[in-house]
């Protein structure tokens, strides 16, 4: 299993051969050390991760017992059918899943982009006042998504939660969050933007700490105004880390699932909340394998959402980089 | 006047700065509050802001379940975790920055297809694997999915491909091997790369959810944060203690953070500023 550091890698770059005389000598040799090198990363890599994205298809068509094959029955695109019909659940659970993702995407890019703007400067420099501030940003990130979620729990009940109090103070009406299946979802998503938007924020930090201060000294020497500036000259040079926060927070919103778990009720029946108002496909996938204990079927599940993934990645590259301008 | 007017917008900033910094702060602050809070104090119109110090709570949380296991459980996972994860990485990124290594281009490819593989779509056939291998509810059962991370391998080919190739050819005329090289003189000089990968294996592995609570039944192997989410199923009604549960878990990874938050920051920052970035399948783990 792959577990994301949310860092964007290198590409590939030239593998170009040294010119080093003494080490066509050793080459023969070293080859095969290379093959060595590699090989305890390659096993375990087979072992659960390509090994598994072959199995869960297969999987998919069974109606799979644990113990193997021979214990299994082929059903053919039988939970593939199912999936399809609205009794199941599944086509509401990604309804939910794409409402979760529309409003999180373009939350955390704003939000996001606004709070770097507020902590912008060097990111390896920064005066003590900036560092400080800036790590109680980010700290939510790093901590385990349970832990945090239970405070949440507390913020957003009805009686006793800050949230309400807050819209008490408002003079607005109180709300049911968590156990109102209109107001649970954005509740989550609440926990969640808290959560993660250090991440977002250190990315855009990045971001802004590239782009040249001589490209903002030419605009304003051009008369241009500061939202000018900014729309025209800012944002352009954004554009790639921009279109990277896109891609990497619609994938992780995919699949987003401690918190709607301790949030909603994962430890009665694995949660969802009500009226299945927070099941996203994350949390259905574990449900139908892992309390309902139907693999196969779960398997179908995972293809989808594989697929799902795979596509919207594909597209937010292609129409992303349309709009992306590099310099 | 127009040099007074930037200070005031200098100070208007840092006061946004501060309100921003507080907000996000402050969840975790009325956690503190009500852990400590006298139970005629929890639950109030409007809520308590101000800390009791009634330890109480604390004491029963203790009483309640065996943390110090599952703290000892998660510390064995997350520490073996970070130990394998320096080991595959260091070797296969070295092997990726051999220069004479014939096929390296082909093994590239294979590690960037493994981050293609979103961690919830193999997440049935995991538990498969980890069935027929006889893992389920064991602690290596928590580390060995764990125990490659593609990008580790990147970052530890990026730095062995800084190093000067001279350093290679001396300790070959020395007669070092490629092992006594890589452990001897390039992994000392690749501190940062070390550093790196640890503590973004740390705060992965602490933070894991998902897969240890699939796998494990009962206390044998039971995580922290797993011991935690049950705590909440059993206790949810209990919010004194169940606060105290949760900064009990939060603590020493806020530890971990206000010692190293300077190379967290960079860690993730400093991946953007290559330019040809592209972007993973693979999510968070949370």
């Amino acid at each position: 299993m792959q577990e994301n550091w949310n860092t964007a890698w290198d590409r590939p770059t030239l593998l170009t051969p040294s010119k080093g005389a003494g080490r066509a000598l050793m080459r023969s040799r070293k080859a095969v050390s290379g093959w060595l090198l590699v090989l305890p990363a390659l096993g375990i890599l087979t072992l659960f991760t390509y090994g598994p994205a072959l199995l869960v298809v297969a999987m998919s068509f069974y109606h799979w017992s644990l113990g193997g094959f021979q214990d299994s029955q082929w059903v053919g695109a039988l939970h593939y059918r199912e999936l399809l019909n609205p009794i199941s659940g599944f086509l509401k659970s990604l309804s939910v899943t794409f409402y979760y993702v529309g409003i999180m995407v373009p939350a955390t890019v704003a939000l996001g982009l606004g709070v770097a703007w507020l902590f912008r400067g060097a990111v390896h420099k920064s005066t003590p006042w900036l560092t400080l501030t800036r790590a109680a940003v980010f700290l939510p990130y790093i901590t385990p998504a349970i832990a945090t979620s239970i405070i949440w729990v507390f913020i957003f009940n009805p009686q006793f939660g800050l949230a309400n109090a807050a819209l008490k103070l408002f003079h607005l009406p109180a709300l049911g969050w968590l156990v109102s299946s209109t107001w649970a979802l954005p509740a989550v998503m609440v926990n969640n933007l808290w959560h993660n938007l250090g991440f977002t924020v250190v990315l855009f930090l990045a971001g802004l700490s590239n782009i040249p201060g001589e490209a903002v000294e030419a605009a304003w020497l051009d008369g241009a105004n500061s939202w000018q500036t900014f729309r025209y000259v800012i944002l352009p040079y954004l554009s790639p880390v921009t279109l990277m926060v896109v891609i990497l927070t619609t994938i992780q919103a995919m699949q987003a699932f401690g918190s709607i778990y301790a949030m909603t009720g994962g430890q009665f029946g694995g949660g969802g909340g009500p009226l299945n108002s927070t099941t996203t496909t994350a949390i259905y996938l574990y449900k139908s394998a892992f309390i309902f204990f139907h693999y196969g079927y779960g398997a179908a599940v995972s293809v989808v959402l594989f697929a799902v993934l795979l596509v919207m990645t594909i597209v937010q590259k292609q129409v992303g980089e349309r709009y992306t301008s590099y310099q | 006047m127009r040099l007074g007017q930037r200070k005031n917008q200098r100070v208007l900033r840092m006061v946004g700065q501060a309100i921003v910094a507080l907000g996000f702060l402050f969840p975790f602050y009325w956690a503190m509050v009500l852990s400590v809070a006298p139970k005629s104090r929890v639950f109030t119109l409007p809520p308590d802001l101000v800390p009791g110090w009634d330890f109480h709570p604390w004491e029963r949380v203790f009483q309640a379940a065996p943390w110090g296991l599952y703290f000892l459980h998660s510390v064995i996972i997350t520490g073996s975790t970070i130990l394998l994860v320096l080991v595959t990485g260091a070797t296969a990124g070295y092997a990726l920055s051999l220069p004479t290594f014939r096929g390296r281009e082909m093994v590239f490819g294979i590690f960037l297809a493994a981050l293609m593989v979103p961690p919830e779509a193999i997440l049935i056939p995991d538990y498969v694997v980890a069935y027929h291998l006889h893992i389920l509810n064991t602690l290596r059962g928590q580390v060995l999915p764990f125990a490659v991370n593609v990008f580790a391998i990147f970052i530890f080919r990026q730095f062995f491909k800084t190093l000067p190739s001279e350093l290679w050819d001396a300790a070959q005329l020395d007669g070092a091997s490629w092992w006594r090289y890589l452990w001897h003189m390039a992994l000392p000089l690749s501190k940062p790369a070390v550093a790196t990968v640890s503590l973004l294996t740390f705060s992965s592995q602490w933070s894991q959810f998902q897969w240890p609570l699939i796998i494990t039944q009962g206390q044998a192997a039971r995580p922290i944060e797993v011991a935690l989410s049950y705590f909440q199923g059993f206790d949810g009604t209990h919010w004194r203690e169940l606060a105290a549960a949760s900064i009990l878990t939060l603590i020493p990874i806020i530890v971990m953070f206000l010692f190293t938050q300077r190379y967290f920051v960079v860690s993730v920052a400093g991946r953007v500023e290559d330019r040809e970035s592209s972007s993973p399948m693979t999510p968070l783990n949370r």
